[in-house]
């Protein structure tokens, strides 16, 4: 019986395999599997080794939750931040007067220059950038002055919770990360709920909004696990609140009412 | 101003979250955990939104996000060396790949097919040998055999040459070929005498 010994590089049959090869190259080799059951067999155990990866490596779905973080952030990132308190300010009132952002950012305003700003013997902070961004939101970066480039937001909300009278809970959630910490202010009899976010890139993120029955811009109040949570819409995002043993909870997505609900379920 | 972020938000959204399913299952492959995997997806789409205005529209978007993931990927594990290791493709022995016997012996014994062989391996099992890969390996397996990307597309995402591409795939493939056919053995689904 006569035997064929065909010596085609396995390496080849690899590129053969992915389609990398010269064109000419390809439909030749092509051509050569279709008759030589020696090469044909080695190809095979190549492309089946690559068919079995593939069929176990199916796409796995995104978790809701991620898809949500994502969402948030990335509305809440500007792609070009402000380059001044006064632009972002314009900004603000141009574009959101209908919002009571006025009150957040005074608020915002006195709080950073009385409290952030006043100096410490633990290392005070320099407020270096800030702005307002679209959902009410007071976005700031930090220095500190003992020669570290930017402070850690965490960092940063603890400084404030020790030097400042502001009852702050420092907030660390596995679904939210990002909440590093939230307080309750009273400011003329109104309560003022302050949750701040860690932006990345050493900033940190204040929401100020007002919490009370009813008090809320267009939000409704709703039972979810007996608990009470505040649902509404704020330019074209939806968010769910609640507030369990003083540690304030947010989402803000454009998921529908439903989809909140079932997330905020999840996480009370 | 508004309108315009706007406008880059919700183009973002519309072009780039189609992807996030691909995303999350190749850092999921690449990284240790599912927070880890998480955190590089987050990572991808914030940087990828914040040099969003530099993204030619029309091109490969996928590739694209691709490309960051797999760069911060590479940069944090070079940073970090308590993560996997990281090696050079030319510090791997030419792995041996288990030959059968040829011709018409061949499907005597299904035992030693490794068609067969392998195609009775459970998916978790494969799924481990893939991850014990080194990390240059095993990336290089995700985008080209799993995400279908060109060697071209490979070896920009990895900055590496279009060569160093194809000998990382092959050394990974036969590398992978025989940790399988390895436990396979091991288990009973292959006959073990047959393979050396």
């Amino acid at each position: 019986m006569t035997k064929t010994v065909c010596f085609v590089d396995e390496a080849e049959l690899n590129l053969f395999l992915d389609n990398e090869l010269p064109s000419s190259r390809q439909s030749a080799l092509g051509e050569h599997l279709g008759h030589c059951s020696n090469c044909s067999t080695k190809y095979d155990i190549v492309r089946g080794l690559k068919d079995i990866v593939r069929k176990v490596s199916r796409d796995n779905k995104a978790p809701l939750a991620l898809r949500v973080q994502i969402l948030s952030r990335i509305e809440s990132a500007p792609p070009k931040p402000a380059s001044s308190f006064w632009e972002a300010a314009k900004n603000i009132f141009i574009f959101r007067p209908l919002l009571p952002i006025g009150i957040a950012v005074g608020l915002v305003a006195a709080f950073f220059s009385v409290v952030l700003l006043r100096p410490s013997s633990s290392g005070a902070m320099k407020l270096v950038n800030e702005m307002v961004h679209e959902h009410n939101e007071y976005i700031a970066g930090f220095e500190s002055d003992n020669g570290i480039q930017s402070a850690d937001p965490q960092e940063v909300v603890q400084w404030i919770a020790v030097n400042s009278d502001m009852k702050i809970n420092l907030a660390r959630c596995d679904k939210s990360p990002s909440l590093v910490g939230a307080c309750e202010i009273e400011e003329d009899g109104r309560n003022i709920t302050c949750l701040f976010f860690d932006r990345g890139e050493k900033r940190i993120s204040l929401f100020m909004l007002h919490s009370g029955a009813g008090a809320m811009p267009e939000a409704k109040t709703m039972k979810v696990k007996d608990k009470s949570v505040y649902f509404g819409s704020c330019t074209g995002n939806n968010y769910i609140l609640w507030s369990d043993g003083g540690v304030v909870s947010i989402l803000v997505s454009r998921l529908p009412e439903n989809s909140l609900i079932d997330m905020a379920e999840n996480l009370i | 101003m508004l309108t315009k972020i706007k406008s880059d938000t919700q183009g973002f959204e519309r072009e780039a979250l189609v992807h996030l399913d691909a995303l999350y299952s190749s850092a999921l492959r690449m990284s240790r955990s599912e927070a880890e995997a998480e955190d590089l997806v987050q990572e991808t789409y914030l940087r990828a939104f914040k040099s969003y205005h530099r993204f030619e529209k029309g091109t490969n978007c996928r590739a694209w996000l691709f490309r960051i993931m797999t760069n911060i990927f590479i940069n944090k594990y070079n940073r970090n060396k308590s993560g996997p290791e990281i090696i050079r493709y030319d510090d791997i022995d030419d792995c041996y790949v288990p030959q059968g016997p040829s011709g018409a012996d061949y499907f005597q014994n299904r035992a030693c097919d490794p068609r067969w062989v392998f195609m009775n391996l459970l998916d978790d099992d494969i799924k481990r040998l893939l991850w014990d890969l080194p990390a240059e390996f095993r990336i290089s397996i995700i985008l080209s055999d799993i995400q279908g990307f060109t060697y071209a597309d490979v070896a920009e995402m990895t900055r590496v040459k279009i060569g160093t591409v194809k000998s990382r795939l092959f050394r990974a493939r036969k590398k992978l070929q025989k940790g399988l056919w390895e436990w396979a053995a091991a288990n009973g689904y292959a006959l073990e005498a047959k393979i050396a």
